[in-house]
């Protein structure tokens, strides 16, 4: 600070500057007064300091026009509701901020997407439209239409020979079934004649028993035989007997043995 | 500014109780009343015009935020511009510990562009605004401390007193620098013939 100390050339600065400036005492301004009229060069110095003193004010009046002002709202959040209330912005929707995703998104993704979006729309009407729903049993059942559609559409990828080819498929297929019914009652016809065959048999091998002694042995190849014959005469359990349709049309054991008495 | 024509004819100190009892709006119009006298005040102590628009918004932050402390003993005016001068001697501080460049260097390359009369036409720039730059690089010229006297008495007329209160240092110290400031100033200027140019 000593370095840029300018003094007075009368040591009288300070009371020059409170003179100056309209902050001397009367005392003190008395002897300035007086000094000045004495001193030419505090009246130049005087003089000078007039001078500067309005350079610098006409400095600060273009400071003060020029000067840019200062946006209220940035000191003070809520002195600036006029703008921020009335002009509030509007509350984004989900579709909005998908949108601008997409907006944003590049061109591989969009596209991506839509694909994706088009696979899933036509499952899903493939879903509804060709959906099946059952009840058997009691329960309830729901199938949907995708997996009987994935066969249709092999079926539809495959070539076909002419126009009626679903027709010939279905005609196989019905033949197919009244094949297979055919074995079936062959089948059943078997199991009825074998029945009866072993009824015959067993009818046959008891019969004598019931003439002949005991002590005769009983044949070889009817080992199970004899437990029958003897749990003949014991009460039937429900639970041991077969399906009663099939009992029902077989004539009962001891049926037979009184219709041999007789 | 809502509510600003209701206020135009009230005092400052009226205001600023207004905004104590949760008016924000009201402390906009001191704001809007005192931005430019605070920013000239800010440019003539800082002498960079981006350092005076920060201060001057550091000013009005700093005083909205403590509203509870102004009780009315002293002008809103004198409290606005004695937070202004703290923020302006902060910012001083900093850049002295910062170390950056000095003012002097950078006004010989044109500083201030708002302050320069370089939007104007040659044909424009009168013989007055030639003077106001050549005041603004004498102010800018002098060391901080002598420029933060002379602008703070002679943009805000604060007292001798007030200043020493307010740089905290005495009262003679405040005349000896303002001394010094108007002698070099005048130094400067003469040089320059823009005092000379009043006379």
């Amino acid at each position: 600070m000593n370095k840029i100390q300018e003094t007075n050339p009368c040591g009288r600065g300070e009371q020059l500057v409170g003179y100056l400036y309209g902050e001397a005492t009367r005392d003190e301004r008395a002897g300035f007064e007086q000094h000045l009229s004495q001193c030419a060069a505090c009246r130049d110095e005087m003089a000078a300091f007039t001078q500067v003193r309005q350079s610098v004010g006409e400095w600060r009046a273009e400071l003060l026009t020029r000067a840019p002002g200062v946006v209220a709202a940035d000191v003070i959040p809520a002195a600036a509701p006029t703008t921020t209330l009335d002009a509030a912005p509007a509350r984004r929707t989900a579709w909005d901020a998908l949108r601008e995703f997409f907006a944003l998104s590049p061109a591989w993704l969009r596209f991506g997407s839509a694909a994706a979006a088009a696979v899933v729309c036509a499952l899903a009407a493939l879903a509804l439209f060709n959906v099946e729903v059952r009840s058997e049993n009691g329960s309830l059942s729901v199938r949907t239409g995708v997996g009987r559609a994935a066969p249709a559409l092999n079926d539809a990828a495959q070539p076909r020979n002419g126009g009626d080819g679903g027709a010939a498929q279905l005609s196989q297929l019905i033949a197919e079934r009244d094949a297979a019914v055919r074995q079936l009652e062959d089948a059943r016809a078997q199991l009825e004649d074998s029945r009866a065959a072993n009824i015959e048999a067993v009818y046959n091998e008891v019969a004598p028993t019931e003439t002949e002694p005991a002590t005769q042995p009983a044949p070889a190849a009817g080992a199970s035989r004899p437990r029958r014959a003897a749990g003949a005469n014991a009460p039937r359990k429900p639970s041991a007997r077969r399906s009663p349709r099939g009992d029902d049309d077989l004539p009962r054991l001891l049926d037979l043995i009184s219709g041999a008495n007789d | 500014m809502k509510g600003t024509m209701e206020i135009v004819g009230t005092s400052d100190e009226q205001i600023v109780e207004r905004a104590q009892a949760g008016d924000a709006e009201a402390f906009g119009e001191i704001v809007l009343r005192w931005e430019r006298r605070i920013f000239a005040l800010a440019y003539g102590i800082l002498g960079r015009e981006e350092d005076a628009r920060d201060a001057t918004q550091e000013t009005f932050t700093a005083a909205f935020r403590n509203l509870s402390g102004f009780r009315g003993d002293a002008k809103v005016s004198s409290w606005l511009h004695r937070i202004a001068v703290n923020q302006c001697i902060t910012r001083q501080r900093r850049a002295k510990v910062r170390g950056e460049t000095s003012l002097e260097a950078e006004q010989e390359d044109g500083g201030a562009q708002f302050a320069s009369p370089s939007e104007a036409r040659p044909d424009e720039q009168t013989e007055g605004r030639e003077r106001s730059e050549a005041v603004r690089r004498a102010v800018n010229s002098l060391p901080p401390e002598l420029r933060s006297v002379v602008v703070m008495k002679e943009f805000e007329d604060l007292t001798f007193q007030e200043i020493a209160s307010a740089l905290g240092v005495p009262l003679s110290t405040v005349k000896s620098r303002l001394y010094t400031a108007l002698k070099q100033l005048r130094m400067r200027l003469e040089k320059h013939g823009a005092a000379s140019a009043h006379v």
